[in-house]
């Protein structure tokens, strides 16, 4: 039976950052509770990707993070925007997924439990039959799948996703829609920051608006108005995207 | 409920992991330096009848030896393939050998007369030769003399002296030429011939481990 509070409730207070003069997070307070999709929206360079990163103890920081899990500190998953594996390093997907879930060194290969766990979560994303294909061979969205899949093993209990989406076909976005669908009403905490509005509109439970510090917050469908979007997304066909 | 504050990321401790390591490689580095300084100076192991051949000659001197040494490997390597014939000195001019070669350099260094000199007789060296050039400047260079030893045994193998590195030494002699009528290393250094020594990375270390 699934527990409804496993993820953590991640509260932010007073978060602020600064990269040499240049204040990047100016006063965050921000709350994301468990069995709740925050999508974290906002301009480039608002300081979003910054805020998660400050979230996964990457980043110097002001102020305080506290991760207040139900009972033993749980898994965190991590989906990055992109990562770069130079095309010579021989690196298949699945090694590539081994070498970010498995203690041991990659040079032992690949352990017998994590390969049954790749295979099954590569078959969740659609993408068993190239687990034995390079890496750097991946097209764009291919690799945000494997990068997906990779923070799945094991089964986290706070999922934190920058931008995943970026080069996502729709066959891969519905796919990624489904299982944090799932992870949402398995009670993970899910954080994820997202620049396609209506799609936030859609599936959030909460959004967040950074533009170095918080422009909104609330519920999508209370906060999501064109005045408030018109004023940090100018550049951008607001109506259409609602 | 189990709160977990996430800590900023500080770098502290990798600014002070590095700044520690850079301090001990430098210690280490330094106190290595100062025990072998006192055996870096490889001249100091030289025999009474030895000079170096990087501190005692004079640029001119230097250039001479270091083409010569060259040079002998040439010869040396002649000798193996067309044993017993020797390369006469007219055909190492031929070939451009330096420093055989009378060319602008050649003035400038001394204007060494190059021959090939007949060597001893001692029945147990069967293949010693010796080219000889004597100095017409001494002003500009010395005179030099490169010795080759060796043996061949019946089958045809090629080995050195008993205790040599190399099949050939290298002479040197300023100011005055005092050629020996039978050239040996003992008579050479009765005629006040010095054998000039190289060090090269090989001979430093073997310096450095005595």
């Amino acid at each position: 039976m699934n527990n409804p509070t496993r993820g953590p409730i991640v509260t932010c207070s007073n978060l602020s950052m600064n990269f040499g003069k240049n204040r990047v997070l100016d006063g965050i307070d921000f709350i994301a509770n468990p069995g709740e999709l925050h999508c974290i929206i906002g301009p480039n360079g608002g300081g979003k990707s910054t805020f998660i990163k400050a979230i996964l103890g990457q980043m110097h920081h002001d102020g305080k993070i506290v991760l207040d899990w139900p009972s033993a500190p749980g898994k965190i998953g991590y989906v990055p925007q992109n990562i770069e594996v130079d095309k010579t390093v021989p690196l298949t997907v699945e090694n590539f997924i081994a070498l970010c879930v498995q203690d041991q060194p990659a040079f032992f290969g690949v352990s017998k439990k994590i390969k049954t766990e790749i295979d099954r979560i590569l078959a969740r994303v659609n993408m068993q039959s190239k687990k034995k294909l390079l890496f750097s061979e991946l097209s764009g969205g291919e690799r945000q799948r494997v990068l997906f899949a990779q923070a799945l093993i094991p089964s986290p209990d706070l999922l934190i996703l920058d931008e995943p989406m970026n080069s996502i076909d729709r066959t891969g976005a519905a796919i990624f829609s489904e299982l944090i669908g799932e992870l949402k009403a398995q009670g993970v905490t899910v954080i994820w920051v997202h620049h396609d509005l209506a799609q936030v509109r859609e599936m959030a439970d909460q959004v967040t608006c950074i533009n170095r510090e918080i422009i909104f917050h609330g519920v999508p469908s209370e906060v999501m108005d064109e005045k408030h979007l018109l004023e940090i997304f100018t550049a951008q066909p607001v109506r259409e995207a609602l | 409920m189990a709160a977990v504050t996430v800590s900023p990321l500080r770098q502290r401790g990798e600014i002070l992991f590095l700044a520690v390591s850079t301090a001990v490689i430098l210690l280490v580095a330094a106190g290595m330096i100062a025990l072998k300084k006192g055996k870096t100076e490889g001249a100091k192991h030289l025999k009474g009848y030895q000079i170096s051949g990087i501190s005692d000659l004079t640029g001119n001197n230097q250039g001479i030896f270091t083409d010569l040494y060259t040079a002998a490997l040439d010869i040396e390597y002649y000798h193996q393939t067309n044993h017993p014939a020797w390369p006469a000195v007219t055909q190492l001019m031929g070939d451009k050998i330096a420093p055989f070669l009378k060319d602008e350099l050649w003035q400038s260094r001394g204007r060494l007369d190059w021959r090939e000199q007949p060597t001893g007789t001692d029945a147990a060296l069967v293949n010693t030769k010796a080219y000889v050039g004597k100095s017409t400047n001494s002003a500009d260079a010395g005179s030099f003399l490169v010795l080759f030893e060796h043996y061949h045994s019946s089958d045809g193998t090629y080995y050195l002296a008993g205790g040599k590195e190399r099949s050939y030494t290298i002479w040197f002699k300023n100011n005055t030429f005092d050629l020996p009528a039978t050239i040996t290393e003992g008579t050479l250094v009765q005629n006040g011939w010095k054998e000039v020594v190289s060090y090269t990375g090989k001979d430093q270390r073997k310096e450095l481990n005595r």
